[in-house]
């Protein structure tokens, strides 16, 4: 098998569920290190590189809101589900289950 | 300076200056609190070295800070790239056309310098192409 052309697919399915892991993930205050300890702890590697900056896009989506706040020596950046973010993550969880429900069918 | 601010510095450079101090403030504790939490593991403070290597996995700054841009890298995005080629197409047919007609008159008024008429279309077709390719 084609080891990049995996690697693109792989990542192609992946970005998707990324997002609907985030807005999970943020339905407690967190901030991007924390967060992304927590997608780790839940088996979900992300790389801050694409990490952060889906953070901004999210928020400039209105999905999220955030804050400046001093905690542990230095002012941290703490992120959480806005109340249209916690509608959308709502929405696309039962989208998610479909989908899975119809490939567990096919696969 | 430390390796870590020249990071910064250097992602810095290629924001634009509305969210620049944002992003690098932002960027700045998560590389910090790495930092840190590597120190705990180790009982000891790093080395500028091991630094680098945080720095490595985080990725070069000219790729982190694409990463922050708005919109689309490219110029002519894929959705927009089909009404392109339609247009650039059309426009390339139009440039003939009239170098061609320019040709016609050329060579019927002077037919003794028809090597140089057809130069002469040549030259415009391709540079009227460029100008509306674009460089």
């Amino acid at each position: 098998m084609d080891k990049d052309l995996f690697e693109t697919m792989r990542l192609e399915l992946r970005r998707g569920s990324l997002v609907l892991a985030v807005l999970a993930c943020l339905r407690t205050e967190r901030y991007g290190y924390t967060l992304r300890q927590a997608l780790a702890a839940d088996g979900l590697e992300m790389e801050e590189s694409t990490l952060y900056p889906l953070l901004r896009r999210l928020e400039g989506q209105g999905l999220l809101t955030s804050e400046w706040r001093e905690e542990e020596k230095r002012k941290k950046r703490f992120y959480v589900l806005s109340p249209g973010g916690e509608a959308m993550l709502a929405a696309l969880t039962d989208e998610w289950r479909g989908i899975n429900a119809s490939l567990d069918r096919m696969l | 300076m430390d390796v870590i601010e020249r990071y910064l510095e250097a992602v810095a450079a290629q924001l634009s200056t509305e969210d620049r101090d944002d992003i690098v403030a932002e960027l700045r504790d998560l590389i910090l609190s790495r930092v840190e939490a590597r120190e705990e593991e180790l009982g000891r403070a790093l080395s500028d070295e091991e630094k680098e290597a945080i720095l490595h996995e985080i990725g070069h700054p000219l790729v982190v800070a694409a990463r922050y841009r708005k919109g689309p890298d490219s110029l002519i995005g894929p959705e927009l790239f089909p009404y392109w080629l339609f247009g650039a197409k059309a426009g390339l047919i139009v440039i003939a056309a009239v170098q061609a007609l320019g040709l016609l008159v050329h060579v019927l008024g002077d037919p003794a310098h028809f090597g140089q008429s057809i130069g002469q279309a040549f030259n415009g077709f391709f540079s009227g192409a460029l100008t509306l390719l674009g460089r």
